[in-house]
């Protein structure tokens, strides 16, 4: 990605949300867990550099790659190819 | 009333060779008339013909007639008994974005729009009309199975789910091919949008809205499932009165589907049915179900109803759509049981509202629609059950209808 701001957003995709919670003690001012443990995001657009930076390690710490950060279009945003570099292994 | 022959169709409406023009006229066509799509999200299909066209690969068009909604028979109807004007807005759709396969995904259980899709096809082949690029797709009786990710996936060999992609099927869709899914009734328009042109097309409808809508009567009307064309602008009450049989304010008004909006009958009836007012006041005619609750049934019973049955057609995917629903049902069932506080509907609310926006597809969000508009709706009926009073989901005469291994699973 080749801005650091702007209006970017993280998302979850509930479908691959399986109730880990690291996302929100990695950043619990925007990512909560519902009454059953799932991903809830605030929604907002992320503005500064060091929240985008702590989104990325949510979305990092994932272990089955529930999270995405999203651009203007709904496109999402590549994190310097990290999406492609993680091991298959890792996913469950 | 049977199924249009070809003969009879080309004779009222001239055959689809007179109106060939360029894939770019087409679509200049289609974006001047405004014609949006009648699935439910209203989307316009300009922009979804424009986008197929533009994406890398040959697109793929899906006539989407599998009509989830249990109370909804608009495009079933629509198969039925104009097969060929649904044929020629799916060629059109084909010729439009350069595609060369066209699947109609229905179901084959509705024997009477099986018998005139066949028919209509054989009559084509007949009369010396290619239908090798036709194919004809049974679609799973489930609720979100008529969802575009989930056709797109299932006709992709998968299961029925929902997905959520970062972007959108008319971009990549089956095998990773530009698929327009476009619901049935769009189609028809189009066909006749293509032969009349755009003017005519936007002479009824509103500007915002143009051209007419179908919608489908159901719940305490004359003739239940009865397909209606809103030419212009109607209230809600004036349809009812003329073709929905009825004499009185009905006690409330269930819009847009099951996952739609409840209305109280008195402020329904001087509404205009019209997608674009609606939307303004934050409410979808989604597939155009107007179904009418009389006042011997309670809201929340049929709601209750409704909601559980919804519940059961999560596709299972996403935790907060598969734990959340049944909590949200079972609050529900304990308010129309007299064993509710208001404390337990305080926790209704704050879990609806936390299932709200979540999971893959519209489906949590569509049940949560259903429940606040029921609280906000049947209030006297709540502060009854609050007070003990108890209703049974399971009794009365004119329920709104579900599939029937629902109604055998209770």
């Amino acid at each position: 990605m080749k801005r650091d701001s702007g209006v970017v957003a993280i998302v979850v995709d509930g479908s691959r949300c399986d109730g880990h919670g690291i996302c929100a003690l990695v950043m619990p001012e925007r990512i909560s867990l519902d009454a059953w443990g799932y991903a809830s995001v605030d929604g907002n657009p992320i503005e500064d550099t060091r929240t985008l930076n702590r989104a990325k390690r949510a979305i990092s710490a994932c272990p089955v790659r529930a999270l995405a950060l999203v651009g203007p279009v709904d496109v999402e945003v590549r994190l310097r190819g990290r999406r492609a570099r993680l091991p298959k292994s890792r996913v469950q | 009333m049977g199924s249009e022959s070809l003969a009879s169709h080309v004779r009222r409406l001239g055959s689809l060779d007179s109106i060939r023009s360029s894939p770019q006229a087409l679509r200049d066509t289609v974006r001047a008339s405004g014609l949006m799509g009648r699935g439910g999200a209203g989307f316009p299909t300009a922009t979804k013909f424009d986008v197929a066209a533009a994406a890398p690969g040959t697109p793929i068009i899906v006539v989407n007639a599998s009509e989830g909604e249990p109370a909804s028979a608009k495009d079933r109807t629509l198969l039925e008994l104009r097969p060929h004007l649904i044929l020629d807005g799916a060629d059109l759709a084909a010729a439009a974005v350069g595609a060369k396969e066209i699947v109609i995904y229905f179901h084959r259980a509705h024997l009477r729009s099986n018998a005139a899709i066949e028919q209509a096809l054989a009559e084509r082949r007949d009369a010396g009309i290619d239908t090798s690029h036709v194919r004809l797709i049974d679609a799973p009786a489930r609720y979100v199975a008529g969802e575009t990710s989930a056709v797109v996936s299932y006709l992709g060999g998968h299961g029925a789910l929902p997905r959520r992609g970062a972007k959108p099927a008319a971009q990549v869709g089956i095998a990773s091919r530009p698929t327009v899914v476009n619901n049935a009734e769009t189609l028809a328009h189009l066909a006749l949008v293509s032969r009349f042109g755009a003017n005519w097309f936007s002479q009824v409808g509103t500007p915002e809205a143009p051209g007419s809508t179908l919608i489908t009567l159901a719940g305490s009307v004359a003739i239940p499932g009865q397909v209606v064309e809103i030419l212009g602008p109607v209230t809600i009450g004036r349809v009812l009165e003329g073709v929905g049989g009825l004499d009185a304010k009905p006690r409330a008004i269930l819009l847009g589907g099951y996952e739609g909006t409840w209305i109280s009958g008195d402020t329904a009836w001087y509404t205009p049915l019209e997608r674009h007012g609606l939307k303004s006041l934050g409410i979808s005619l989604g597939c155009g179900l107007v179904a009418v609750l009389n006042d011997r049934t309670c809201g929340l019973a049929e709601t209750a109803r409704l909601l559980s049955w919804l519940a059961g057609e999560s596709s299972g995917q996403c935790g907060s759509c598969v734990y959340g629903l049944p909590v949200l049902s079972g609050y529900v069932d304990d308010i129309i049981a007299g064993r509710s506080r208001r404390s337990d509907v305080r926790r209704l609310r704050e879990q609806a509202a936390s299932v709200r926006g979540r999971g893959a597809c519209g489906h949590p969000t569509g049940v949560v629609n259903l429940v606040e508009s029921a609280l906000d709706t049947f209030t006297p009926e709540l502060t009854r059950h609050m007070r003990g009073a108890v209703c049974d989901a399971h009794d009365g005469s004119d329920h709104f209808p579900l599939p029937r291994d629902a109604e055998l699973r209770r």
